[in-house]
């Protein structure tokens, strides 16, 4: 028995000794364009893009923003900071790939919480289906301080997400690797095309993952308590054959949902007045025309502007 | 519940303590309600139909011990049919019908049958063989019929082999449910090698490589030929680190606790032709068709003519076992072709570039064949054959489900199978003791297998294929 204790912890220690080499060298080297750890450690991204760029515009200054929009690329790419600056209202968009209510919660706790009064969520239906693992780990590469590293870690604890850690901690020198171009302030990005064909969903039944409704809900709780105004959005969509059957499917198990917690929903998903294929860049995003469309309905809607501008 | 997630985990070492700690008598109770709970992490009500085959037969093998010739063999005969009707009706019946109404519709019938929405047990095809042998051996005289109904509940259910083999013979296991183990040093380490070794090819290799294979196989249509050639290789060595990490897995849990269960695979791609390559490859499977369904057919006993088409259905049937689609079928068949041809040619391949050679026709015929294996469907296994011979280009744009599979991530996934490749052989000797090297050189591979476990393990509960038979 005690040697086969002895033995499994020298394995053990072993193991954690190339662990931490490995982590080290794959965090450090760069083989052609990326570090190595981007190319062999699963779902390890490239350092740096719209989250590092986001965050460094969030952290270099103190302002008090009027609003922040929390989110996925939905968010990020859909709420043009410049054009609700015309009606004199200075928005920050901390929206982020993907970007689940665990992300968001800690983005508040650890950055956001005293930036501002107001929340605008937009809210995208695959994200309440996706586990989240990635745009996390996206995270806790990008966001400034350790410490809100480790919450994203406590949020999503996996062997990934741990992974994404050690990367980051034995990183020397942390640069931006894949600068996001269709960046331009604030968080938000330009997003430039125009949608080739509207094909149906693949999959039209939403799957409900359980987990990021609970997340969801501690968040905006957690956000009432501390006396935050919140406002949930969601954009217009190309009519695509299965987006009915798919959005009010989440509908169902959402509706009751935001009933409880007392939060508006604007949901603009089934809008088309004046969306066409020139409005959309691709089947889920907004082009810029189409974003400054959606940014006046907003600005216009009554709910909106209730929260907003009480 | 699956040898990859966190449950098993946790599973594995309270089991393991349990059946140390117990005494004796009550370890087999342990292990079979530990194997009951294994197994209803899937879906609770199975345990019923798994229940029903063992109890139909452990009452026909003792009717058969106790009875004449002639009344045995109609026990005999009542056992495999029931037991291979729940595999009918499980496994077959919505393949059956769906023929049955294509047909209808072909000759201008009308008249359809409803197929019926039923989930397949997980590994029914399993421990219905396994079962099956039992009663075989016992008619056979070859098995005593095991009297204590809860060591042969154990004998089907036991854990580490429930869902997806090794498929025993009784004469090897049960003997072992009665046997004292104690804790020993060789068991442990040795079990814990094969682990660790299994979970490396499992998590690290094939959940790594299913990555690309899987979406090449759903948009065969929307990728260059290149991609297509990429994910026939890479599938090739998935469903071999799949498989054969199960198998390692299942047979080092069992190894822990002291019980020897058989090898499953030899280093199969390392054979010089499709004989070769069977007698390595799920070899649990391969022998349980020679002695129940070849030998009895006649074997080679008959002339060269009636052997060849003996291995022909021996191989027709291995592909429906496989799945109930025609797509297995045909895989069966044309491995049992090319068996015969190959046995009819008597080719040897001698010399070191002509093994070399052999090995890599091998290799390239069973990796053919594997496209109608990993395929839904005829169509998907033809979109796929015609892109890689009419060296399809990518038309337009890739689908979005290849956003994340960007070259450099290809490129490391071919990295890590060369890396495979180059260590397959050597580990496998090492694991099974026919390579011996010293104990710090043993605790450095053991300790790096381990560290790429974290570091490049796809831990994201992906289900071994043959969970699915």
């Amino acid at each position: 028995m005690k040697l086969i204790v002895r033995n499994s912890l020298k394995v053990l220690l072993a193991a954690c000794l190339i662990y931490a080499v490995v982590i080290f060298v794959f965090s450090n080297v760069q083989l052609i364009d990326r570090r190595m750890s981007s190319y062999f450690i699963p779902n390890m991204q490239r350092n740096g893009g719209q989250e590092m760029q986001m965050m460094r515009d969030l952290t270099s200054n103190q302002v008090k923003y009027d609003a922040i929009v929390l989110g996925s690329s939905h968010a990020y790419r859909g709420y043009d900071p410049r054009i609700f600056e015309q009606s004199g209202m200075n928005l920050f968009n901390a929206g982020t790939s993907s970007q689940n209510a665990k992300g968001s919660l800690v983005l508040y706790n650890e950055y956001l919480r005293n930036r501002t009064d107001v929340f605008i969520l937009d809210i995208y239906d695959p994200v309440f289906e996706l586990e989240g693992t990635e745009s996390n780990m996206r995270l806790i590469q990008n966001v400034p301080t350790n410490e809100a590293a480790v919450a994203l870690v406590q949020q999503e604890f996996k062997m990934y997400t741990v992974n994404a850690l050690a990367v980051r901690m034995a990183s020397l020198n942390p640069i931006d690797e894949a600068p996001n171009n269709d960046y331009v302030k604030n968080g938000f990005c330009e997003k430039k095309g125009i949608l080739y064909a509207v094909e149906p969903l693949n999959d039209s039944v939403f799957d409900a993952n359980e987990e990021m409704f609970m997340a969801f809900e501690k968040m905006i709780k957690q956000m009432q308590a501390d006396g935050k105004r919140i406002v949930l959005c969601s954009h217009p969509l190309p009519a695509s054959p299965g987006l009915h059957n798919y959005h009010d499917k989440f509908l169902t198990r959402f509706t009751p949902l935001i009933q409880r917690l007392g939060v508006p929903y604007i949901d603009l998903t089934y809008y088309s007045e004046g969306f066409g294929v020139n409005e959309f860049a691709d089947l889920s995003h907004l082009n810029q025309q189409g974003v400054v469309l959606y940014n006046r309905i907003l600005s216009e809607n009554q709910t909106f502007h209730e929260v907003v501008i009480p | 519940m699956l040898f990859n997630s966190i449950e098993f985990f946790l599973f594995f070492p309270i089991v393991t303590a349990l059946y140390f700690l117990l005494p004796h008598q009550w370890r087999w109770l342990m292990l079979l309600i530990a194997s009951c709970v294994f197994y209803m992490f899937f879906v609770p009500a199975y345990i019923f139909i798994l229940l029903a085959t063992i109890l139909v037969d452990y009452v026909a093998a003792i009717r058969i011990e106790r009875s004449s010739k002639p009344r045995a063999r109609r026990w005999l005969i009542g056992s495999i049919i029931s037991t291979i009707l729940i595999l009918a009706i499980f496994k077959y019946y919505n393949f059956f019908i769906g023929n049955f109404n294509g047909i209808a519709q072909l000759i201008g019938w009308n008249y359809s049958v409803n197929t019926l929405s039923i989930l397949l047990p997980i590994g029914l095809s399993f421990h219905t063989f396994q079962s099956l042998s039992y009663v075989v051996e016992v008619y056979r005289g070859n098995q005593k019929a095991e009297k204590h109904f809860g060591i042969y509940s154990l004998y089907v259910m036991f854990y580490p082999q429930l869902v997806a083999g090794p498929i025993e013979r009784p004469q090897n296991v049960l003997h072992q449910f009665r046997e004292k183990h104690s804790m020993n040093y060789l068991d442990v380490s040795k079990g814990m090698q094969r682990i660790v070794w299994g979970m490396f090819k499992k998590v690290v290799i094939a959940d790594n490589l299913a990555q690309f294979v899987s979406p090449v196989y759903e948009h065969a249509e929307s990728v260059s030929w290149m991609y297509l050639v990429i994910a026939v290789v890479f599938f090739s060595f998935q469903i071999y680190c799949d498989f054969s990490g199960y198998s390692d897995i299942a047979i080092g849990t069992a190894r822990v606790m002291g019980f020897r269960l058989m090898e499953n695979f030899k280093l199969p791609y390392r054979s010089t032709g499709v004989g070769m390559f069977w007698s390595k490859w799920h070899i649990s499977l391969s022998t349980w068709f020679r002695d129940y369904v070849y030998i009895p057919l006649g074997g080679n006993r008959n002339g060269a003519a009636r052997t060849s088409l003996n291995l022909f259905i021996v191989f027709a049937i291995s592909g429906l076992w496989h799945g109930a689609n025609w797509t297995f079928v045909l895989w069966g068949m044309a491995h049992g072709l090319w068996l015969v041809l190959e046995n009819r040619m008597n080719v040897r391949w001698e010399g070191k570039l002509k093994v070399w050679f052999g090995t890599v026709l091998t290799f390239a015929g069973v990796s053919f064949l594997w496209i109608f294996f990993r395929s839904s469907s005829f169509d998907q296994a033809i979109s796929i054959i015609k892109g890689i011979v009419r060296f399809q280009s990518q038309p337009g744009f890739l689908p979005s489900v290849f956003v994340p599979l960007n070259g450099a991530v290809i490129m490391g996934k071919i990295l890590l199978l060369l890396v495979f490749v180059f260590i397959d052989r050597r580990v496998t000797d090492v694991v099974f003791g026919t390579r011996v090297i010293s104990a710090n050189r043993k605790m450095w591979l053991f300790a790096v297998l381990l560290a790429s476990l974290a570091l490049f393990g796809q831990w994201g509960k992906v289900d071994f294929i043959y969970f699915q038979f």
